[in-house]
């Protein structure tokens, strides 16, 4: 993320999720936000907790794409018509800019992801295509 | 998460987990809810959530099982778009 944007930022809420050990590593490209807008929404997912929600709020109210792999904050996201990315799409724009310098590297990165998350063979085949 | 509900195990699954029925109480939660977050049904921060854990803590039960999540998208017309939006942000790096 770092070599791709100058800044990013995460909201307020999803840092008090974390463990302080964790919160004292926060890079200081990392920027910690807050919506300063009270922005109502509608039919939101059980599946969904309130600082899931504060990302979509700050995605709303900046008008920022926001970047995860949950399917139901994406789902819910791409409803809201937030643009949205993901590990997948990062890792081919990194190779693609030949930031991941050789195949064999980006290879490797893909079967980190795969070890974290189920990638279909449809998905894969985008990926690996040149 | 006040609403709670029963459920009935045989009694030898108690005694071969050797838990106290409040801590087959608590392992069965934790079975649950990395089972929904294993099955991408809820998110990373909400899993914590239900567990009372840091998402950090989370992270690291689920990985102690070598489990994977259903996540990311879905179709190739959702990854092409998520590389769209990704490439046209960082256009001139």
């Amino acid at each position: 993320m770092k070599l791709l944007f100058s800044t990013v930022f995460i909201s307020k809420e999803i840092t008090e999720e974390y463990s302080n050990e964790w919160r004292e590593k926060i890079p200081n490209w990392v920027k910690i936000l807050s919506s300063n807008r009270d922005i109502p929404l509608e039919n939101i997912p059980l599946s969904l907790s309130s600082a899931d929600l504060s990302i979509i709020k700050l995605a709303l109210d900046y008008n920022m794409p926001i970047t995860s792999d949950d399917r139901p904050l994406r789902n819910y996201a791409i409803k809201l018509e937030i643009k949205i990315t993901g590990s997948l799409g990062l890792l081919k724009l990194l190779y693609k800019k030949r930031i991941i310098k050789s195949r064999e590297k980006y290879i490797h990165y893909l079967n980190s992801l795969q070890e974290d998350i189920y990638i279909s063979e449809d998905l894969i085949k985008w990926a690996l295509d040149e | 998460m006040t609403e709670k509900i029963n459920i009935t195990l045989p009694i030898v699954v108690l005694k071969l987990a050797g838990l106290s029925s409040e801590k087959l109480e608590e392992k069965s939660l934790l079975i649950w809810v990395l089972e929904l977050y294993s099955e991408g049904k809820i998110t990373l921060s909400k899993a914590a959530l239900l567990l009372n854990l840091k998402v950090d803590e989370f992270h690291s039960e689920f990985q102690k099982r070598h489990l994977k999540h259903v996540g990311g998208p879905e179709s190739i017309q959702e990854i092409q778009k998520d590389f769209d939006t990704i490439h046209d942000l960082t256009k001139d790096k």
